[in-house]
């Protein structure tokens, strides 16, 4: 970056392949209430930025410090916004998404629900607490001499997972 | 008279005409189109109310906002510019401020 200052005129030169021309525009615009700015191509790839500022005691030097560390904060926004673009297009869709509101009951009437299209249910969330603590069959008589006849077997059959056990009173 | 220069790459021409517009009632404006470039001529008549430079300054900077908001919009163009011809000059100030032709 190359500055040269004339009068109360500072001229700027900037790499473009440093300072896109997003950020420039972006601090050129955060300057226009207080310098003059104009912006001008010094040669291929590379800007020029003249300010002057308006206040006639204003220190022009000063002015293009400022303008400086403004160009570098706008360039790293740039830079952030370019990384970033999946993450902010997704968090803008989903919040498009979700301002439409639940569906209505014509919407419910429509959908295609059936065996084929059910959700699937493996922790069984959608069943009733009776449906799923029910008390169980007895226990069939092989299964009942399976686990009388080895020694080292154990006694009982393990409980199924989400079984509860059997009362005190049926045994 | 003050000769401002602007890059087509850099202002948008609908921008700079828009300017040349807002400030027609304080001086004469007049704009020619060269290749790549947009030229605007400003001059205020002796005893004018306001100075030269200020009008023509304060113009540079209305279209540098303008070209900057419209990119920001996402509606910047390459405005009349952009065929390259040579030489539209529109005259100026009180009411023909020039390049009618730059409207969108």
């Amino acid at each position: 970056m190359d500055e040269a200052q004339t009068g109360g005129t500072v001229e700027l030169e900037l790499e473009e392949g440093l300072y896109p021309l997003e950020a420039v525009y972006g601090a050129a615009y955060v300057f226009i209430d207080r310098c003059y700015v104009h912006l001008d191509r010094a040669a291929p790839g590379r800007l020029r930025v003249r300010l002057r500022p308006k206040a006639p005691d204003a220190d022009g030097a000063a002015f293009a410090g400022e303008f400086e560390n403004e160009l570098l904060g706008q360039a790293w926004r740039v830079q952030i916004a370019q990384n970033h673009r999946a993450l902010f297009e997704a968090i803008a869709s989903r919040a498009v998404t979700g301002a439409a509101g639940p569906p209505g009951l014509d919407e419910l009437f429509d959908m295609d629900i059936g065996a084929d299209t059910a959700f699937e249910d493996p922790l069984g969330l959608a069943m009733s607490w009776e449906e799923k603590y029910k008390k169980k069959a007895p226990a069939e008589p092989a299964a009942a001499a399976a686990a009388e006849a080895p020694a080292e077997a154990p006694a009982e059959a393990p409980a199924e997972p989400g079984s509860t056990p059997a009362p005190e009173a049926e045994k | 008279m003050i000769e401002l220069s602007f890059d087509a790459e850099l202002y948008d021409g609908f921008a700079v005409d828009e300017a040349a517009k807002t400030f027609a009632d304080f001086a004469t404006i007049a704009q020619e189109q060269l290749p790549g470039r947009w030229l605007v001529r400003v001059t205020v008549a002796a005893g004018g109310e306001v100075d030269e430079a200020t009008v023509a300054s304060e113009l540079d900077n209305f279209a540098l906002g303008k070209t900057i908001e419209r990119r920001l919009r996402g509606d910047a163009g390459a405005g009349p510019a952009a065929e390259g011809a040579a030489a539209t000059a529109g005259a100026a100030a009180g009411g023909a401020a020039g390049g009618g032709d730059a409207a969108p």
